[in-house]
């Protein structure tokens, strides 16, 4: 395996019936990448997570993660090796507190670590500290805000120790000023804790201002990956977003 | 001899598909798993075993009385019991209340009736009719044919009708439903209640054929499992599956085994078609991977 | 905090004198009542074991009686042919845990309903093999232990005091179990089954041990029981009223807490008593009532109830104080 490379997905594709969901995508992330991926509504993005974590489990094509080949894993295998996610429509253990549900994350995860209690309460309070829940630790989960929902999710599965993080729009629902917390809360897990992070993001800013990489989807297919500057003006990513017409009258305009 | 039998275990399929569409109805598409099935049967039974010997009401036509009087019982148990628990969000909750509701209804039956066996014997009774050379008992024809008549009525209200269609589309996608102005709780409610109606149904045309009391409430709730399981839920077609495969098993072990062995085989061969296939044989809808 | 929320020494000392009373009661009490705490322990022992899969794991398993059953008829059948209690009872529990394991696997992946329903089924399947396989079993006959040599009241105390065990030993796993990892694996495939599996639990695994420990208990229980009763037959052991009562007690008391199934199973069984007593004709029918009374207006159990308001009393009290 390449040194760097973390995840490789080759062919990926998956279909309801007709309907090709995702169409042969292929891509790579690098250990260390904060990896954005975008694209219109209904291009597949929330499919590719939920292939790579075995939610859905019909998939075509290869999914490898530090040579492990890990397509078809059911989602608790793929979590013991090292991926973790968080859900668009948060899922909290309802009726366990806020420490509980990150123990919960701390004691399962990956596979070489089955902790006791104590060991996992410790490892629960690091994750809570950076996600600023400490103090909330205690709190039922109906007690919690949506911003704060979001940040228990995150503290869970950062606390089952993962190499690699999907996250599946955090930022839905959230205010601006929640919107730049979460991004510099995400960045500290990818800079600080090491962990290589892939997101599904709709808040182009989000995307924009923290990503080193993005790739962009579309019915299905990957069109374009790179640089958030390449991005921005490439005719394939404003087609998809605004349209053939105004992507062919920016390229006139020489933009 | 083996024709006759299959005839036979056949004939029987036809009714056991009646009961396990009303059943399959009100767990496929209300979501309530009715433990107070096999009680409603046996009512529907009663009530018509009374029509027949007090008001001389036809045995077939007795049914009819019946199923209203459970249809109209259905919608109220529905929308006093059931529905309070429906909101409070757990399953198991609605499942004792079933329970609960059958408990009530064996004891009241048990006040006006006792345990003892009734059964309608009308002239048709002793009738029977020669097919391909086999003796076929004239009650079982008939009740196989009405049977068919009121699972296919069923199948064109379900489909074809607009209280029909609400109601599927309110299994299918609640929302949707709610969305184009479909009341959708009241849906459920006719549907458990229509359930409950075809209970009283197949109850009381078995009582032409079948002895019955309180006592066997719980052996046809196990039949109706049995039916449920092997079909699938929530169809007509898997009822019928489930209902011919388990009126052929019965009439074959009846003939290999004995027929004592009814009841354990029925359950017997549920419980290996759950361990190797617990989908059911068509299987649908309502599974975790 | 081991048994409830709002627990403190004041809690630790009613149960010590709770306890002390029990352990005394054989010699105060005549036969008659001793039989019947007796059945209010087993009961207890019975809720507790169907609590660990109502309460933690959310999966109703209607059926459970079947292992109570097995329990049962495996000790006795080898009783009857010269076995000792202790080596029978755990030949029981393998025969218990073989079955969970050939049945669990496969419907434990499906949703509730599903496993609610089929163990109905299988608990009918077992009892008609039993009921069938007449050189083994005695068929209809049922199976008689080996009787024990002792008067009636010592024998009344032993198995007081061994279904007391029981329900004691029962709660004490129980309390394990819940501040345990295993305990958060159970607890969040009732909460999010999904999310626990995106975190790694292998919830297939920890349902079907769930329901192996619930089913060891239970046959456990039912081997006493064989023994106890020195006589068993199909009806009695297989009897799906036995799982569903202790569901009703779960229920009364309180899923998912320590106290709840004893305390329900206490109340149950006593009321059942009064009840079947005087108003014999009217017994299922009012025990239909009691449930649909307690499902509609005191859903989350007594246990529950009492605790918020005892605790609601104590922080009101708290607030006077300052």
């Amino acid at each position: 395996m390449n040194n760097g490379t973390l995840l490789d997905v080759t062919n990926l594709s998956v279909h309801f019936g007709a309907l090709k969901a995702v169409d042969d995508v292929t891509f790579q992330v690098k250990r260390g990448d904060l990896l954005g991926l975008i694209g219109p509504n209904g291009a597949g993005k929330t499919t590719i997570l939920n292939l790579i974590t075995g939610t859905i489990r019909k998939t075509q094509g290869s999914v490898v993660f530090k040579d492990l080949n890990i397509t078809g894993y059911t989602p608790d295998k793929v979590a013991k090796a090292g991926i973790a996610r968080t859900f668009q429509i948060t899922k909290p253990l309802i009726g366990m507190s806020v420490e509980e549900n990150v123990m919960t994350g701390a004691l399962f995860g990956r596979a070489h670590r089955p902790s006791s209690v104590r060991v996992a309460r410790e490892k629960a309070r690091v994750s809570m500290e950076l996600t600023g829940m400490i103090g909330k630790r205690n709190l039922s989960v109906g007690q919690l805000t949506v911003p704060d929902r979001k940040r228990l999710e995150l503290a869970r599965s950062i606390a089952t120790d993962p190499e690699l993080l999907l996250l599946d729009e955090v930022m839905a629902g959230l205010q601006p000023t929640e919107v730049d917390e979460a991004l510099s809360l995400i960045k500290r897990i990818n800079e600080d804790m090491n962990i290589t992070i892939l997101f599904i993001e709709h808040v182009m800013r989000a995307v924009m201002s923290i990503s080193m990489r993005i790739m962009v989807l579309n019915y299905g297919k990957k069109i374009v990956e790179g640089t958030p500057a390449e991005i921005a003006k490439d005719p394939l990513v404003i087609e998809a977003y605004l349209g053939k017409k105004y992507a062919q009258r920016r390229t006139a305009d020489g933009q | 001899m083996l024709f006759e039998i299959a005839l036979n275990g056949l004939l029987l399929g036809g009714l056991y598909t009646l009961m396990g569409t009303g059943f399959s109805l009100q767990w496929g598409i209300s979501g309530i798993i009715n433990l107070s099935y096999g009680g409603m049967m046996v009512l529907g039974a009663y009530i018509s075993y009374q029509f027949f010997t007090l008001l001389s009401v036809q045995p077939i036509i007795s049914a009819i009385p019946a199923a209203i009087i459970m249809f109209l019982l259905g919608m109220a148990v529905y929308r006093f019991l059931l529905r309070p628990t429906i909101k409070k969000g757990s399953f198991f909750v609605t499942l004792i209340m079933t329970f609960a509701v059958e408990l009530v209804l064996e004891n009241f039956m048990l006040l006006i009736w006792a345990s003892d066996y009734r059964i309608i014997s009308s002239p048709y009774s002793n009738l029977a009719v020669e097919l391909f050379e086999t003796h076929l008992p004239f009650v079982k024809a008939l009740i196989f044919a009405v049977s068919f008549v009121a699972v296919y009525l069923v199948h064109l209200f379900m489909s074809k009708t607009k209280p029909g269609k609400a109601i599927q589309a309110s299994a299918l996608n609640p929302d949707g439903a709610r969305f184009i102005g479909i009341n959708v709780e009241r849906m459920y409610m006719i549907n458990f209640a229509i359930g409950c109606a075809i209970a009283a149904v197949a109850g009381s045309l078995a009582s032409n054929t079948n002895a019955f009391s309180v006592v066997l409430a719980g052996g046809l709730l196990g039949k109706v499992f049995v039916i449920a399981v092997l079909g699938g839920l929530g169809n007509i077609w898997g009822a019928a599956l489930g209902g011919i495969t388990l009126g052929l098993v019965e009439a074959l072990g009846a003939l290999t085994v004995g027929p004592e062995y009814n009841e354990a085989l029925g359950l017997v061969v549920m419980v290996i078609v759950l361990v190797l296939r617990p989908r059911g044989l068509i299987g649908r809808r309502f599974w975790d991977v | 905090m081991i048994l409830s929320k709002n627990e403190n020494k004041w809690t630790y000392l009613g149960i010590g004198i709770v306890l002390l009373v029990l352990v005394l009661m054989p010699w105060i009490i005549s036969g008659y009542w001793v039989r019947l705490l007796t059945s209010v322990f087993m009961f207890a022992v019975l809720a507790k074991a169907i609590d660990l899969m109502i309460g933690y794991t959310g999966y109703v398993p209607f059926g459970n009686v079947v292992f109570f059953g097995l329990g049962a008829y495996t000790t006795g059948i080898l009783m009857s042919r010269g076995w000792l209690f202790i080596p029978g009872m755990l030949i029981s529990i393998l025969m218990s845990v073989f079955v969970c394991i050939v049945f669990g696997l496969p419907v434990l992946r499906l949703r509730g309903h599903y496993f609610a329903v089929a163990t109905i089924g299988l608990n009918g399947a077992i009892m008609a093999i039993a009921l069938n396989a007449t050189g083994l079993t005695g068929g209809a006959m049922g199976i008689i232990f080996p009787p024990l040599a002792m008067n009636p009241a010592a024998l009344n105390r032993l198995f007081y005091f061994i279904m007391m065990g029981l329900m004691i030993l029962a709660a004490v796993i129980n309390i394990i179990i819940v501040r345990s990892r295993f305990g958060f694996a159970i607890r969040s495939i009732k909460s999010n089954e999904e999310a626990a599996r995106s975190l790694g639990i292998n919830t297939t695994f920890y349902k079907t041990s769930s329901w192996i420990i619930s089913a060891v208990i239970t046959s456990v229980a039912g081997s006493v029981y064989g023994w106890w009763m020195s006589y068993i037959s199909t009806v009695d052991v297989f009897n799906i009223m036995i799982s569903v009562t202790s569901i009703l007690m779960v229920l009364l008391g309180g899923a998912g807490t320590i106290l709840g199934p004893i305390i329900g199973a206490f109340i149950f069984q006593l009321l059942s008593e009064v009840i079947w007593s005087q108003f014999l004709t009217f017994h299922l029918g009012i025990l239909g009532v009691i449930t649909m009374l307690v499902i509609l207006f005191v859903p989350r159990g007594l246990v529950v109830g009492f605790t918020d308001w005892i605790g609601g009393r104590l922080k009101r009290g708290k607030k006077e104080a300052v």
